[in-house]
């Protein structure tokens, strides 16, 4: 692959990472809002609301990298009722319509509490449809590797564990760039949301890294079992590609087992959320390199038949 | 080319030599703390280059091959070395800013997609030490680089700030230097079939798994063709390792430079902070000093006073005393004691000390001052503020013209009554301190006690005074109740010699009689005359000896004489005045009862022997018929009392006497100190 077609990885990553990030924090959002009310709870969610808008920008501009003609790319809303790529734009635009509309209500209006709930869950629902779109798009007969239910589980699946571990990120960004702001009780209480949120999280990391193995190991038994273009694909996977297919597994697993044995020791032993900052970071990365090797895995391995 | 990539090698391994040797320097060195990264980054890439010199012209591939693997390991090391380094000389010779620790959360997501991107380059048909070579210059080597030359930058800045241009101009070179090292040894690399710096662009190719590999349209595309090595020969006819060489050796000159300065830099403050801590201390120590002559000035005061009361000195020169070293220990332009009269609050100025004088008041100053009434009537100190109003400061310093700046006031109490105040002034300069308010309280316990004393003292000299009129009362008693008891037994025994016409014999007792009769007329005469004299002292101790002499020469009709060589009055205190006529008349009477003298002198002089203090000396001498004195120093009942009251006041008596050659009593009394002289105590008129 090259440059340019690292456009897509790049696309599609972000955006997974965007919706999952939204929902990660939307959960936290909701149990700040049992504890300590909907007012802190918005001023802990606003900045990392505007990170996941960054992103989705960030997203976009980067899958027009991908477009022989980028300026043409809205024509390609036009076959919605027929088209994924279509729907998958759309939806596109209406998740950045919506977290734009909701950062701008955190960072601007005071109050409205349902709306900027309704808003983010929203937001997380068209972005889910986005994903969904966008991993029907690959579902082609002509493509073995990528045709089936797998594909459309698997970006969902990177969709949650990529949001468990950068929403980890974002809150620690965000308790270091507040605190100076902050009163002593908001900082308390955001120090207080990362304690009992970073064990659900690596959990659901944890989790989801699991079945993702599931997945591809039986991903690979289908294609044991698949055509000659699927068998092809197989042996890219695991001959050509076999080092980066091991590579990605060890990264998963080490930036999962990391982040979890991080949420544990600042759960249990007592450890500030400044001296975890660089065991997060570092679990990020690792998940982070492991789901783009994953989907750079799905783009070269793929194979296609016919013309 | 050989040569090239020998100085090359040479450069680095300069570079690291050079660092080790720094390590000398003082370990506390922030810059020097981080010298032997680049030491062993200096090492392992001149290894490295020399390495690619070896393989390029080694005919040997097996020893090629050992080279690459060495190689490939080495790269990174280096790279690591220098990233180290970089990070160390960005982050901890000046601390960063809070906000600069979120940078590297943010950094996550693109170092994620570039640690990907290369991770799958090294699947690529390409030889895998280029990767290596590309991904270690990229990922490791550029950072590096970066950090160190964005650290050096930095220090830069704060030197700047600093003043130290010299030294500024020196980081910014060093940091310049690192910089354009991250270009030559980071960015520019190997050429390879993938972006982003390669002829891929050029040359690209695609592999497909049904037909191979197969030629791509040739679309240049970022920043390529001019980030590898062929390009840089082509434009600056000198290969990258020329200008490798040359950013080593610049790095190595401006690093060892820097730290060479920082050395000095630190020794410059060391010495400024050595300085100012000698300067600090000395001024403790001189702080230590003054404070402590202070103390020993005001223990002296205040022990001096202290024994001037012991020893009975007049109050009036205590309390002189006690103004004046007020007034100089304080630092003060004047300090005034004042008295309350039996009316309240009739106040008035008793003595005082100034810049020119010290002297009792005479006469006394009524004072209407209302911070020093308020003082008295509060019973609280008051000290003046330096935003206090100047009007009341007013009337605070007396026989002078300038007015008051500062003041502190302190009540004389006894028993928690009010009986003056004791007050300081400036007339400039800080006001004063709670320190100087304590220590003027200790002037006016001090005071109190001097006039208590006084007051004591003259209570024993008038308790002595009735003692000795009860004494003389009771002898006059005594005696009396005596003779007439004798004469009552007389006359009835006349009366029978009478009535029996025995005129013999009656003749005989009237006799006896009449002399009983003349004795205790005597006597009574003596004491009326004693009491006259304890009366009379007012007049003084010589008129008061002087007259009694005379009267008891009439009444006695022994001839008397009376020297005195003293110059002035005796200087004896109170109660030995006293003393010393008791003695003389106990010493007379004895003359009168016992000696059978026809003279009897009495002579007073001062003497002063060696090492000692003056003293009165009273001789009493009569051409008695004296008496032989006890070997075993019993004496009778007056001698004991005239030795006892010598005693009483610091003296002593001698007797000197034998049988036929009469009697010398001497009594010896110690003096006052020649500023104690025994004037009229004023303080005790009001």
């Amino acid at each position: 692959m090259n440059v340019r077609e690292w456009a897509l990885p790049v696309y599609t990553i972000l955006m997974q990472l965007a919706v999952g990030t939204l929902l990660a924090l939307w959960l936290i959002r909701a149990a700040g809002i049992r504890q300590y009310g909907h007012a802190l709870a918005d001023r802990i969610t606003r900045l990392p609301v505007l990170g996941v808008l960054l992103t989705i920008f960030i997203a976009i501009i980067g899958s027009h990298f991908h477009l022989s003609h980028p300026i043409f790319s809205l024509l390609a809303t036009l076959n919605l009722r027929s088209s994924w790529l279509s729907r998958e734009i759309v939806f596109t635009i209406l998740f950045l319509l919506s977290v734009g509309g909701l950062a701008y209500l955190q960072w601007s209006v005071a109050g409205y509490p349902r709306l900027k709930s309704g808003l983010g869950w929203a937001g997380i629902m068209l972005g889910s449809l986005s994903i969904y779109s966008m991993s029907k798009i690959y579902l082609l007969p002509t493509h073995s590797s990528w045709d089936s239910p797998a594909t459309v589980i698997s970006f969902l699946l990177t969709s949650l564990i990529l949001g468990a571990t950068s929403v980890a990120v974002m809150m620690i960004i965000n308790l270091r760039v507040s605190e100076d702001v902050a009163d002593i009780a908001e900082t308390s209480a955001r120090k207080q949301l990362i304690r009992q949120s970073f064990i659900w999280l690596a959990g659901v990391a944890f989790g989801v890294a699991l079945i993702n193995l599931l997945l591809n190991l039986l991903l690979i038994s289908r294609l044991i079992q698949g055509d000659l273009s699927a068998q092809t694909s197989l042996v890219l996977l695991l001959y050509l590609y076999r080092p980066l297919f091991g590579l990605r597994y060890v990264a998963l697993f080490t930036g999962v087992g990391w982040f979890g044995l991080t949420a544990v020791v600042l759960y249990r032993r007592g450890k500030t959320q400044y001296e975890i900052m660089r065991p997060v970071y570092l679990a990020c990365l690792l998940v982070l390199i492991a789901e783009i090797l994953g989907r750079f895995l799905f783009y070269a391995t793929h194979v296609r038949m016919g013309i | 080319m050989i040569a090239i990539h020998f100085f090359y090698g040479l450069a680095f391994f300069s570079l690291g030599l050079v660092a080790s040797s720094q390590l000398r320097h003082d370990k506390d060195l922030p810059l020097r703390k981080q010298i032997p990264w680049l030491a062993a980054f200096g090492f392992v890439y001149a290894a490295i280059a020399w390495l690619d010199m070896f393989q390029t012209y080694s005919p040997n591939p097996e020893i090629n091959q050992i080279i690459n693997v060495v190689r490939m390991g080495l790269q990174p090391t280096s790279g690591l070395l220098l990233l180290i380094f970089g990070w160390g000389v960005m982050t901890k010779i000046t601390p960063l800013p809070a906000w600069t620790h979120i940078i590297p959360g943010l950094l996550i997501v693109p170092i994620a997609f570039v640690i990907a991107y290369a991770s799958t380059t090294f699947i690529t048909p390409s030889p895998i030490e280029i990767p290596i070579d590309i991904w270690s210059r990229y990922l490791i080597y550029l950072p590096g680089s970066i950090m160190a030359g964005i650290g050096f930058l930095r220090q830069w800045r704060e030197q700047k700030t600093r003043g130290y241009h010299d030294v500024a101009g020196l980081m910014l070179a060093t940091g310049l230097a690192f910089l354009f090292e991250a270009f030559v040894v980071g960015l520019v690399v190997p050429a390879a079939p993938y972006g982003p710096a390669s002829y891929y662009n050029y040359n690209r190719t695609v592999h497909n798994a049904f037909t191979g590999e197969q030629p791509a349209p040739d679309k240049p595309f970022g920043l390529t063709n001019w980030l590898d090595y062929d390009r840089v020969l082509e434009t600056t006819g000198l290969p990258i390792q020329f200008w490798r060489m040359l950013s080593a050796i610049a790095v190595t000159a401006f690093v060892v430079k820097g730290l060479d300065v920082f050395d000095a830099i630190r020794k410059r403050q060391m010495h400024a902070l050595q300085l100012e801590r000698d300067r600090a201390r000395q001024q403790a120590f001189e702080a230590q000093i003054t404070a402590r002559q202070t103390a020993e000035n005001w223990t002296d005061a205040l022990i001096n006073i202290s024994r001037c009361i012991a020893e009975l000195d007049d109050v009036d020169d205590i309390l002189l005393y006690i103004v004046e070293n007020g007034r100089r220990l304080l630092k003060s332009n004047f300090m005034g004691l004042a008295l309350l009269n039996d009316d309240l609050p009739n106040l008035e100025l008793k003595c005082y000390a100034n810049n020119h004088q010290t002297k009792i008041a005479d006469p006394a100053v009524k004072i209407h001052n209302p911070l020093i009434l308020n003082t008295i009537f509060h019973l609280e100190p008051y000290c003046s503020a330096p935003t206090h109003p100047p009007d009341n400061l007013e009337q605070l310093c007396f026989f002078s013209e300038n007015q008051a700046k500062a003041a502190a006031v302190v009540p004389l109490s006894l028993d928690d009554k009010p009986i003056g105040a004791l007050w300081i002034a400036r007339h400039e300069g800080a006001p004063y301190s709670e320190t100087d308010l304590i220590w003027l309280e200790c002037l006016a316990d001090q005071v109190v006690i001097a006039i208590l004393h006084g007051v004591m003292t003259t209570q024993l000299q008038s308790f002595s005074v009735l003692e000795e009129r009860g004494r003389i009362a009771r002898e006059m008693h005594d005696g009396l109740a005596q003779v007439l008891g004798y004469l009552n037994l007389q006359v009835q025994t006349l009366e029978t010699l009478l009535n029996r016409g025995k005129q013999e014999a009656l003749r005989a007792e009237l006799e006896q009689m009449r002399e009983a009769v003349q004795v205790a007329h005597a006597d009574v005469r003596e004491n009326i005359l004693s009491l006259r004299t304890t009366l009379a002292n007012e007049k003084g101790l010589v008129s008061a000896i002087d007259e009694y002499l005379n009267e008891f020469g009439i009444q006695t009709q022994i001839t008397t004489r009376f020297d005195y060589t003293v110059d002035n009055c005796p200087k004896l205190a109170s109660l030995a005045e006293v003393q010393l006529v008791c003695i003389l008349q106990e010493a007379l009477t004895n003359v009168r009862k016992h000696a059978q003298a026809n003279m009897v002198s009495v002579r007073i002089t001062q003497k002063q022997e060696a090492g000692q203090r003056e003293y009165i000396l009273m001789e009493v001498s009569d051409d008695g018929v004296g008496f032989a004195q006890d070997q075993n120093g019993n004496r009778n009942f007056g001698l004991q009392t005239m030795h006892e009251r010598a005693q009483a006041v610091g003296g002593e008596l001698t007797v000197s006497s034998a049988p036929k050659q009469g009697t010398t009593i001497r009594c010896h009394l110690p003096c006052i100190t020649e500023d104690k002289l025994g004037k009229h105590n004023l303080v005790f008129q009001s």
